[in-house]
């Protein structure tokens, strides 16, 4: 066997073995009934052979969305990565997204699994948290206000690169205040994601959210 | 509103078992979409999705047995449940739990004459596990579509809900990480 074939057979069982945990792991939830209309939607679907995508969701921002991917191709596609110069961030740019890693000392060590879950103690007024999933891997909590806006917010191990839509997409530096150097991500249509690496690497998004907002969030996220 | 679009013909015979494949699994799968969603409505429109793309590639579920029909499914449901909260948050999701028997023991492998190198061989197939679970979605399932099922490129884009292009780079990118990695363990 050669080095190529070695590859693929490690893999295939490796592959094999993720699978067989997602089955497993997917055996074990509870099954939910299915509301008698999504039942009666996808039967006649599945017996008609015509498929109907009518989702709830057609806001605006898709509009928008639409609107500023038409401008970025305009402007033209790149396939090779541009990677833009911040300190502690390393950003490759690719065709409709982009992967961004902090940058760290070789030698240091980060927890592989969250030991202590870290919260906002600070929410803006008028905002309430919830907890979404929270586990040795993550901690993930939507926040809300009475008007209907929402932001997430997620805690989770150091873990390498994570990968965010590059459309119409400025990247700036942020001062926090809990002692950390904050990248903002902003994009044209509203869309705000500020992360941060600290003993973990914090996430807070939103969309038309501001920015005041944002920072009163994470300025209490201390560890 | 979306207008309806008509499946093909050739797709649109026989659907029975389609409709079995929906009465045995259209629970599980809706559980396993509430459960990485945390939103019941949001998990209705993955289950709808799912069955789309189950009806487009009915000829993938021909003659599985019931464990590679769940299999197969999952990752459907998975993949579909990832693109909707990227496409609705607009940020690539990482909310993975790290699965519990991550670190059990491996499952049987092809055997190997040497028992040392069977040991290492298996090993190395955790390790390479570990690897690809610790991928934030959708470069993990489409490396799992990619090298346990084989698919074409365009076929996982549909899937997975990417690009093809991107999904190309994806897999080119990951695989050329993950051969680095392990270089030395390849030889």
């Amino acid at each position: 066997m050669n080095e190529n074939e070695r590859f693929l057979t490690y893999m295939k069982s490796a592959a094999d073995r993720c699978i067989e945990t997602d089955a497993q792991t997917a055996d074990h939830i509870p099954p939910c009934p299915v509301p008698t209309k999504t039942e009666q939607k996808i039967r006649k679907m599945l017996s008609s052979g015509v498929v109907s995508h009518d989702h709830r969701y057609t806001p605006m921002v898709w509009q928008k969305t639409a609107v500023a991917c038409l401008v970025v191709c305009a402007v033209g596609l790149c396939i090779q990565p541009v990677r833009a110069a911040l300190v502690g961030l390393i950003t490759n740019g690719y065709d409709d997204h982009i992967s961004v890693t902090f940058a760290v000392e070789e030698d240091s060590v980060y927890p592989t699994h969250i030991e202590e879950h870290i919260v906002p103690t600070t929410l803006p007024e008028g905002w309430t948290m919830e907890e979404l999933s929270v586990d040795i891997a993550s901690g993930v909590y939507v926040l809300y206000d009475i008007e209907g806006n929402v932001m997430y917010y997620e805690q989770r191990p150091y873990g390498g690169e994570t990968w965010y839509d590059n459309t119409d997409i400025t990247i700036q530096e942020m001062y926090l205040s809990n002692g950390y150097t904050g990248y903002l991500f902003n994009y044209e249509d509203g869309t705000m994601i500020l992360t941060w690496l600290g003993k973990y690497e914090y996430t807070i998004m939103g969309y038309d959210i501001t920015l005041d907002d944002l920072r009163i969030i994470a300025d209490s996220i201390v560890e | 509103m979306l207008p309806a679009c008509p499946i093909p013909t050739e797709m649109t015979t026989d659907t029975a078992p389609i409709e079995e494949l929906y009465t045995t699994y259209a629970q599980k799968i809706l559980g396993l979409a509430t459960h990485i969603l945390h939103h019941k409505a949001d998990a209705e429109d993955a289950l709808v999705e799912v069955f789309i793309k189950v009806m487009k590639y009915r000829d993938d579920f021909v003659s599985l047995s019931r464990d590679a029909t769940w299999r197969l499914l999952v990752i459907y449901t998975r993949s579909t449940c990832y693109d909707l909260l990227r496409k609705r948050h607009r940020m690539l999701a990482r909310f993975v739990s790290i699965p519990e028997n991550a670190d059990t023991a491996p499952h049987e492998i092809a055997t190997a004459e040497d028992i040392e190198k069977e040991q290492l061989d298996r090993e190395l197939i955790r390790k390479i596990q570990a690897w690809i679970d610790r991928l934030p979605s959708p470069a993990r399932e489409i490396l799992l579509l990619k090298y346990f099922y084989d698919m074409p490129n365009t076929k996982i884009a549909q899937i997975t809900g990417v690009k093809p292009s991107t999904v190309s780079t994806i897999i080119q990118r990951q695989t050329e990480k993950l051969r680095n990695t392990f270089k030395e363990e390849w030889k």
